[in-house]
């Protein structure tokens, strides 16, 4: 008897799922078919008059009509966007809802929006755009900010003469450093590294105290650091008149050279570090105690 | 029996996304304003428009046809206004007018996307309450009926409203063109209007 209820329990479940199911699919039916019917109701007709003037076949009244629908058109625009103010008659009215003006009287912004209509209904007058025209520089900075390449733009860089003027675009931002790269020696040398800008020149990872006379066989060389577009581009010192230069020979003969900050500005060319530090006006000779300096008295 | 009733959840699971796709279609059909990109990107620069003038172009004799939605988006603190053509940026211009305090400046909480073509007076009326004024005027066979919600400390704040025989042809939020107003507008459009 149990069994029997259950059973009768089961079969009335069922032939519930089999109503809903019908139903939805009754529901699903109706919906596409109406979408269907709206779609094809929808479609944009046709004008005689644009017909015909798409065949070059239109009429002087084809082409009055086209006219005055477009006129009528662009007042209809200026109306709408003057918030119906321009109807005869109509007009806005004084604020019923609470004493004062509706735009606390701000002429400044009153100025604006003849501004805002006249370029608005202009554009009404125009055909519709089909794409975007070039969005302006300060939404595009945006774009760039936005991407997520870590924030820097050499375009914005201070430390750049003529950021943000003179180099537009990253393509030019690459062929001055394509131009950095050649002006140096070996050409395409991806281990010079232009020092900060302070001039200071960091020693180089696994180039620490070499020999620079060893570095230059190498193709390498340091330089003062590159500014791009004004011509400041500078040598450092003269290294291998450095490493002749007896001064810098350590007293303990050991040989090894450490090569010194370079001061900021220094610039110092090759012959005004002869004329410093450079060898012995004639008649002198180096003195031997290690110090560098001249020893004249022999003479 | 297990294996019969999880087919009829699938079958019925299935149904159910049909139905729904159906509803999303049909819906679809104008009832929303999507932001195009460029809008998008003015939105993630600069913010929500302060005021904004909205109309829709509806084309003469073409009942039928989708209107063209053009749009002007104020920006007063940024001192500039930006033009939008079916959602395609068009132009930008300055202002001329840098406003210092923009909460001394008349502003809207109103976002452009919240308008769309197929609303109708009872949408708006549902949405925004009922209107401070409704004026109805005689244009030609047409009809333009206005709404003015003009209390700044209502839910829309200022906000007028113009439909074109019953259908949504402008919109203009964050300020109310007042009668000292008109002369400055006038002026300026004289020689334009047709």
């Amino acid at each position: 008897m149990k069994k029997k209820a259950g059973t009768r329990l089961h079969a009335g479940n069922e032939s519930g799922f089999f109503t809903l199911i019908v139903v939805t699919l009754a529901l699903t039916a109706l919906i596409g078919g109406a979408t269907l019917l709206s779609m094809v109701t929808t479609r944009q007709p046709v004008s005689g008059a644009m017909d015909r003037l798409d065949r070059n076949q239109a009429t002087p009244e084809d082409m009055n009509a086209l006219q005055n629908a477009g006129t009528e058109m662009a007042r209809t625009a200026r109306i709408a966007a003057a918030g119906g103010s321009l109807i005869g008659g109509g007009g806005p009215v004084p604020n019923p809802a609470s004493p004062g003006p509706l735009s606390p009287g701000d002429k400044a912004i009153a100025g604006i929006i003849p501004r805002v209509i006249g370029r608005l209904t202009n554009q009404a007058s125009q055909p519709a755009l089909t794409r975007d025209n070039p969005l302006p520089d300060t939404l595009r900075s945006g774009q760039n900010a936005g991407n997520g390449s870590g924030g820097y733009n050499p375009l914005h860089d201070p430390n750049i003469k003529n950021s943000g003027r003179g180099l537009q675009s990253p393509g030019e931002v690459d062929r001055l450093g394509q131009d950095f790269q050649n002006q140096l020696p070996g050409g395409s040398d991806t281990r010079q590294q232009p020092s900060g800008m302070d001039g200071t020149v960091i020693p180089q990872p696994g180039r620490g105290g070499t020999d620079p006379a060893a570095s230059d066989n190498q193709g390498g060389d340091y330089y003062s650091p590159y500014y791009p577009g004004d011509g400041r581009r500078r040598r450092g010192p003269d290294w291998e008149r450095w490493a002749t230069d007896p001064r810098h020979r350590p007293s303990d003969g050991r040989g090894g050279h450490e090569k010194p900050a370079v001061r900021p500005g220094g610039g110092s060319s090759s012959g005004s570090q002869q004329g410093t530090s450079g060898a012995c006006p004639p008649g002198c000779h180096v003195k031997r105690d290690g110090t560098g300096g001249c020893d004249c008295s022999g003479n | 029996m297990i294996t019969r009733f999880a087919g009829i959840q699938v079958l019925l699971a299935a149904t159910l996304f049909l139905l729904l796709q159906g509803l999303s279609y049909g819906g679809a059909a104008g009832n929303s304003w999507k932001l195009s990109s460029s809008q998008r990107q003015y939105i993630k620069t600069y913010g929500s428009p302060q005021q904004f003038i909205l109309l829709y172009d509806l084309p003469e004799g073409n009942v039928s046809a989708a209107p063209r939605r053009i749009e002007s988006w104020i920006y007063l603190s940024a001192a500039r206004f930006v033009l939008f053509d079916n959602g395609f940026f068009s132009e930008e211009q300055p202002t001329g007018v840098k406003v210092p305090k923009l909460s001394e400046a008349p502003h809207t909480r109103l976002k452009p996307e919240r308008f769309h073509s197929s609303m109708t007076q009872k949408d708006i009326i549902r949405t925004f309450g009922k209107p401070d004024t409704t004026e109805t005027a005689a244009f030609g066979s047409h009809t333009y009926t206005i709404l003015r919600y003009l209390s700044k400390a209502r839910k829309p704040g200022v906000l007028n409203i113009s439909l074109y025989d019953g259908k949504l042809a402008g919109v203009v939020a964050g300020f109310a063109i007042q009668p000292a107003d008109m002369d400055t507008l006038r002026k300026d459009l004289q020689g334009r209007m047709p």
